[in-house]
């Protein structure tokens, strides 16, 4: 069995020297829930994007669902970002003038499936993160924990292994983000899919299986 | 294909939310779409005028077939060449003739025409105003009707008269020498507004027994079938290195004319595209600004470049599409003004000299000239697209997700 994350000293420098991570190396196995906390400006943006192949290491070697990620071939790094990876931000980022429904389809207009299967699977997802009734909601019409829900469902549309999600509940109060955990919690142990969450606050490590530090650019598990 | 069909529905909900910033840009190139449909419209509507003219005041389906000088050689109309002419298809008829000319002792200059009778009963359907055609190889002749006025003033020669001409031949050295000939006139055309009426006609074997060795011919007269074929039997003749000219090169020079005339037209006109283009790439390259994170996302989602490009561009689409149709409408609509306010000041300043345009409309809109103006539009639009969308499509997606 192989890991489904695995970070093998992975180092990124900025211009001007900037050291944003260095020796970022661990692995995190098949449907496993982690998080990862940090200061600001430790490095933790950084590390999460470039596992979700949008930013590119200055060295190191990273592995997804067992495959090499050569970071040079940028038409398989979108492949890779399609069928591996799903991401949760902190925003949401949900496109303002699409519905509930067709912001969970949106990825799979580039990732692509029929009108068909893309509203059965965008309408499943929706009504498993508990939004059934709001479907045809446009995201200024939903509170900022409904609107990480639908994100979350379209992180989920593709069904990848893999879930990267940065601080997904730093825009969210107290109560809503750990509905917000939990649910990421139980989605992870239902489908099988790995999570790895960035985050502030300490008190979600309790959600998750494993949790790292990263001090000084240096992941070290707790 | 059904990928870009449903990125296509995506694009169009990105024009709808900003409709008017949409609409505003499409007019722009609507305008500079107008200015072009309608100048060329009324640059079309005056070639159409014009020819239409030439065709009702000429005899547009007569070829004159020459010989014609190659390579510093003459090609001669041997009846050979002459036969292969009357081949050509779509031909009705055709006749060699000889062209020569008199002089009558007074001095009065003739051209003469040589010409079987019933070659010139099939090329000319000539009319008599008195009197016969020629019988085969006689020295009667045929007057035109001018002609025939003009030697009846001036010479006192009337129909029935014998009387005598003057053929000046030139020897080898380039000296004339005159000879006399006696000649009857047998009938007169009545007037055809052609260059017959000028001439006299006589018997092609009466000229050609008037010269001691045989000579090629001047001319093949050639009659098409219809005027639609006039160019392709031209275009045969010339394949058989003669040279055919006829009312038919007139049109070709107002062809050739008018098209410059439109394109000039249209060039200044196609500033006003210039500007609208422009508008397009401003509107998009704020369009592809403002949703900068938008577009790191899409890339986050699995979006490649090439997906952002295709949807920057269907956006363009959309808009050239708008502003096609609104230019070809607005186009119409200028067209409109041109053909009744334009046409009703054109003649109440100018008089007769434009009351012929009183029966046409001075600009012709045509659906090749509406199908053209679409496409204009909507390949100016994409070609504007073409920038902000690589613009978009170069983001680096760490950078445009973290833009506010
Ligand atoms: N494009 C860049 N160019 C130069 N330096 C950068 C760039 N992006 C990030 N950095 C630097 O790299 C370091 C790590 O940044 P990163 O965003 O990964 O931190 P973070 O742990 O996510 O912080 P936060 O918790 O505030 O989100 C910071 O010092 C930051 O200033
Ligand atoms: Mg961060």
């Amino acid at each position: 069995m192989h890991a489904t994350i695995e970070a093998d000293n992975l180092r990124k420098v900025y211009r001007g020297s900037i050291p944003a991570l260095g020796e970022a190396s661990f692995t995190v196995g098949k449907g496993e829930f982690v998080t990862l906390i940090g200061r600001s400006g430790s490095g933790k943006s950084t590390l999460l994007n470039i596992l979700g192949c949008l930013d590119s290491p200055s060295s190191g070697t990273l592995s997804l669902d067992g495959v090499p990620v050569d970071f040079r071939d940028s038409a398989r790094l979108v492949s890779i970002r399609r069928q591996k990876i799903g991401f949760v931000f902190q925003q949401f980022n949900l496109l303002p003038h699409l519905t509930a429904q067709e912001n969970v389809e949106y990825p799979m207009l580039f990732n692509y499936r029929e009108p068909e299967e893309r509203a059965r699977t965008a309408g499943g997802l929706l009504e498993r993160v508990g939004l059934d009734g709001r479907k045809d909601h446009l995201p200024a019409e939903l509170s900022g924990g409904e609107q990480q829900r639908v994100a979350i469902a379209r992180a989920l549309v593709s069904d990848p292994p893999i879930i990267l999600a940065d601080e997904p509940t730093g825009n969210l109060d107290q109560k809503t983000s750990g509905e917000i955990f939990s649910l990421m919690q139980e989605i992870g142990r239902e489908r099988k899919t790995t999570f790895f969450v960035v985050t502030h606050e300490r008190e979600f490590g309790e959600y998750a299986d494993r949790s790292f530090r990263l001090v000084d650019g240096t992941v070290t598990a707790i | 294909m059904t990928k870009l069909l449903d990125f296509a529905r995506l694009s169009a909900r990105q024009v709808r939310k900003k409709r008017m910033r949409v609409l505003l840009t499409a007019f722009g190139i609507a305008i500079g779409i107008a200015a072009v449909v309608a100048m060329v419209s009324f640059g079309e509507g005056i070639r159409y005028q014009a020819i239409e003219t030439i065709r009702q005041q000429s005899d547009l389906t007569l070829i004159e077939v020459t010989g014609s000088v190659k390579d510093g050689t003459v090609i001669p109309i041997t009846e050979s060449k002459a036969e292969l002419v009357r081949k050509i298809p779509h031909v009705e008829a055709a006749g060699p003739v000889y062209r020569v000319s008199f002089s009558t002792l007074r001095q009065t200059y003739i051209d003469v025409l040589g010409i079987r009778a019933e070659d010139l009963r099939a090329l000319f359907r000539p009319a008599l105003a008195s009197g016969e055609l020629y019988p085969a190889s006689s020295s009667q002749v045929l007057l035109g009707h001018e002609l025939a006025e003009k030697l009846k003033k001036y010479e006192g020669i009337r129909e029935g008269d014998l009387f005598t001409v003057v053929i000046r031949d030139y020897n080898e050295y380039g000296a004339p020498s005159d000879r006399k000939l006696a000649i009857k006139t047998g009938g007169t055309l009545r007037a055809r507004e052609d260059a017959l009426d000028t001439l006299l006609i006589m018997d092609r074997d009466a000229v050609s027994a008037l010269s001691n060795e045989s000579m090629p011919y001047n001319a093949v007269y050639v009659r098409v079938d219809d005027p639609e074929n006039v160019m392709a039997v031209a275009r045969d003749v010339q394949s058989l290195g003669l040279t055919a000219n006829g009312a038919f090169r007139q049109i070709e020079s107002v062809n050739r004319f008018m098209d410059l005339v439109i394109l000039f037209l249209s060039i200044f006109a196609a500033i006003s595209l210039v500007v609208g283009a422009l508008m397009i790439v401003n509107t998009m390259v704020m369009s592809v600004y403002e949703r900068t994170r938008e577009i790191g996302v899409s890339m986050a989602l699995g979006a490649s470049q090439g997906d952002v490009v295709t949807l920057i561009l269907t956006e363009c689409l959309y808009i050239g599409m708008i502003g096609g149709i609104v230019g070809d409408l607005l186009g119409i609509f200028f067209s409109w003004v041109i053909n009744t306010a334009g046409k009703a000041y054109l003649i109440s300043q100018t008089g007769d000299l434009f009351s012929a345009f009183a029966r046409y409309d001075l600009a012709l809109v045509t659906p090749g000239i509406l199908i053209a103006g679409f496409l204009v539009a909507v390949i100016l639009s994409l070609v504007s697209g073409i920038y902000p969308a690589l613009q978009a499509a170069r983001m680096n997606p760490v950078e445009a997700i973290r833009h506010t």
